[in-house]
This record gives C-alpha cells, structure tokens and sequence, in this order.
C-alpha cells in the first residue's frame, strides 16, 4: 500500500486532520486541516509521521491523541524489522487502542498503525479488509485471547522447526557479531591514529 | 427430478478425482453445460466476486492468508496468489492436487485433504469454497465441513461459502444437492459469524452465488 492509499483506506467519514508537520512525502491529503496533534478534535483522523519507533518518542507522539481522536502513525521501521516490544509498549503506555496495521511501501515509512482513544473499545479492522470493524465483545476479547494463547504456540513451533528461518536467525547473529568486533577494531584504529596526530602537532613547533 | 441414489463419500471423492484427470483445466471443476469460453468467464465473473468480497487491498511482504477449500486445479488459489495472498488450497482428489503442486508458485501451498478434516497449524483471513458443499450428499459430512471451515477463521475473518442462496434445500442430481440458507444460519451462528448477507454470481442466471459470513464473536 502506498503512502498514499494509507488514509482513504482507514478512514470511515473522519475529518482529516494532517499532523504530520509536512515530515511525509506524497500523502496527497488535500486541503485538510493541518497542526499540532495537541488541536485535533473528537471525531478527526490525525495523521501522525514518528521519528523513531523507540517507547518513549512513540508513546509520547501518540499521547497527544484526545478523546475521541483516531490517528494514523506512520512509522519509520521496515515491515520486515517492526520493532514490536517497543512499538506494543508505547500503544499500551499511551493509553490507547490499536485498530488497524498496515504494511506502507515508501522509502522512509514501512508501517502505518492506526489507534483510537476513546472512552470504550474502537471496533477493530480486519486486516487488509476494507470493511469496517467489529467493536469488541466479551466473546469475542475471549476469542482474540484464545487465538494469541493457542496461535502463539504454534508460531512459535513452526519458527523453531522451519530449517531457513532457524539457520537466517544464526548467520544473522554470527554477522552481528563479526560487525561489533569489527567496529571496535575500527575504533581502535581511529584512536590511535588521533592519539598519534594529537601528539604530532603537540611536537610541532609554531612557525616550523 | 427424481434420483433413485446419490453419491456416498468414497464415491463422491473417486467420481471427482476421475473428472479431473478426464477433464481439462476449466471444465473439471466447471460447469459442463458450459462451452470453454463459457467456462473462462464463469471463472473470471467468480475471480471479480472474490476480490469485491475479499477487497483489493494486498502485501506481498505481508500477505493475507486464505484457504481455497475444494480447489480442483487451482484456478482461483493461483488468481488469488497472484494478487499476493498466501493460499492453501485443499482437495480431495490427489489428481488435481498434484498437478496445483507441479505448478505451484512460493505463495501456494497444496494438500489433499477434505473439508471437514483439514486442520493447519494457524487461522486464515478468508475461507473460501467455490462450487464444493453442493456436492456434498450426506448431510452429517456437510454439517462437519461448514463447522470445521469455521473453526479456521481469525476473528474479524471472512467465510464465503458458495451454494444457491434459496429457502429450502434441494436435490438436484446424484452429485448435487442445494441447502437452504437458513442451513448455514444455524450452524455459523452458533460459531460467533454474522450473515453479511448473499451474493449471487450473476452468471447466465445461475442461482449460485457466495453466503457471505464475518467472524465477529
């Protein structure tokens, strides 16, 4: 989905409110309201662009969020590397509900979530649907509980069992490795050679 | 009509399997009162269906996950995989499902297996059944096979089940039998789905269209 797409795929008759501060590229919003997300009003859909994907610059964007208000963060992380501990902290520190993710096809921004804060639950939009959401019943929380509990174990036997998976995650540790030892030889270097310049033009005379 | 017997399982599963090796691509798992060109656009008019059911949104890094259940020879499982769904496709007849296999891209995957006794290891976005459960005779099987296609789905997930969307059920041949709307009511239901409604193929007056289901408890 392009930057583009993101907004009139979520969007169920909100106002726009572009709170983006001009940081994404070809979102093609029209002439929307525009401001911080501190001015967004119940019943807006703000348009958020993150800096980082780390809890607290998260969890701080989104706390701008008022009753009432929906938004959708864009989110600076490839899909592939969404850092999901820190971005599911800084939804659940922020107080507010996920509704919808969804994978962005730009340069910058991979990930789009969109979140609600309101008084009950937000219905919650099947992936990549383009239907309206359910507002959660006990059931249905029970349901979600269940497919996390029991889904969760079977993820997790399939990544262990799945040769590729297990022998990428081992070469990408051995590379991570390799590369921290090869940035403190390199800093090694750099520092002897400053050391050795410093001590160069401390022997230097003035004028020679 | 009258139909003095129709077909048991073991029956059904071999009756279908020789009609995929008889048959070529379109007219196995299609209507033979249908010409091939006829065929052609009775599968596109089907594709075009499925995607305003299932929408046009799609990830290739991120795909939504769908089950074909009943997919012959893969006509609709490679369609849908190559909008960039990852598809399981499942049959009974080992036939058709070896030839899906031979020709299966990275976003496919096949096995043999019917409705009622496919169990993977994870839920689907959307189960689909084009054209199968009114060729279920018994009864007991099509009650086992529309509950087990809805255990499948995640919550806020799509069921499309095709059949002809009439008040009462029908037999129409040995290999044929309609059920009632109502039928599919009583058992989602009791399943946490709700009827979004019934939409109809629209082909040269065929009755036959999807029941339309969301997983909402």
């Amino acid at each position: 989905m392009r930057v583009f797409e993101v907004v009139p795929a979520i969007n169920d008759g909100r106002r726009v409110y572009d709170a983006s501060l001009g940081a994404i590229e070809g979102l093609r919003l029209g002439d929307v309201a525009a401001g911080s997300i501190n001015e967004a009003v119940s019943g807006d859909l703000a348009v958020l662009a993150a800096t980082a994907v780390d809890t607290e610059s998260l969890a701080s964007l989104l706390g701008g969020v008022s009753t009432g208000v929906w938004a959708v963060a864009f989110l600076p992380t490839s899909v592939f590397d969404i850092p999901v501990g820190p971005v599911v902290e800084a939804l659940q520190q922020s107080g507010v509900q996920a509704v919808d993710a969804l994978p962005v096809e730009d340069r910058r921004y991979g990930v789009a979530v969109v979140v609600a804060r309101e008084d009950g639950w937000a219905p919650i939009t099947p992936y990549l649907s383009g239907r309206k959401g359910e507002v959660p019943s006990e059931q249905a929380i029970r349901r979600v509980i269940a497919e996390r509990v029991i889904g969760g174990l079977s993820g997790r036997t399939n990544r262990a069992a799945d040769p590729n998976v297990a022998g990428l995650e081992a070469r990408v540790q051995q590379l991570e490795g390799e590369l921290k030892t090869t940035q403190k030889r390199l800093n090694g270097i750099l520092d002897s050679r400053a050391y050795g310049l410093a001590k160069k033009i401390a022997a230097m005379k003035p004028g020679s | 009509m009258s139909v003095d017997k129709t077909l048991a399982l073991p029956e059904a599963i071999d009756f279908w399997d020789k009609r995929h090796q008889a048959q070529g691509e379109l007219l196995s798992g299609g209507d033979l009162s249908f010409d091939h060109a006829g065929n052609e656009i009775f599968y596109a008019l089907r594709i075009g269906r499925l995607i305003d059911l299932i929408g046009d949104a799609s990830s290739v890094n991120a795909p939504k996950r769908i089950l074909d259940a009943g997919c012959g020879k893969g006509v609709f499982s490679r369609a849908m995989a190559s909008f960039g769904h990852q598809v399981d496709g499942i049959d009974s007849s080992e036939h058709a499902i070896e030839l899906c296999t031979e020709r299966a891209g990275s976003k496919e995957h096949y096995a043999v297996s019917t409705l009622d006794a496919w169990h993977p290891a994870y839920l689907y976005d959307v189960v689909y059944s084009v054209d199968v459960l009114f060729h279920i005779m018994d009864d007991s099987v099509w009650e086992d096979s529309v509950r087990n296609l809805a255990t499948l789905v995640t919550w806020g997930g799509l069921l499309l089940l095709a059949d002809h969307g009439g008040a009462e059920d029908h037999l129409w041949s040995k290999y044929q039998r309609t059920r009632a709307s109502q039928r599919y009511d009583e058992v989602l239901t009791r399943y946490g789905f709700h009827r979004e409604g019934f939409q109809v193929y629209g082909f040269r007056g065929t009755p036959a269209g999807f029941h339309i289901f969301t997983k909402v408890d």
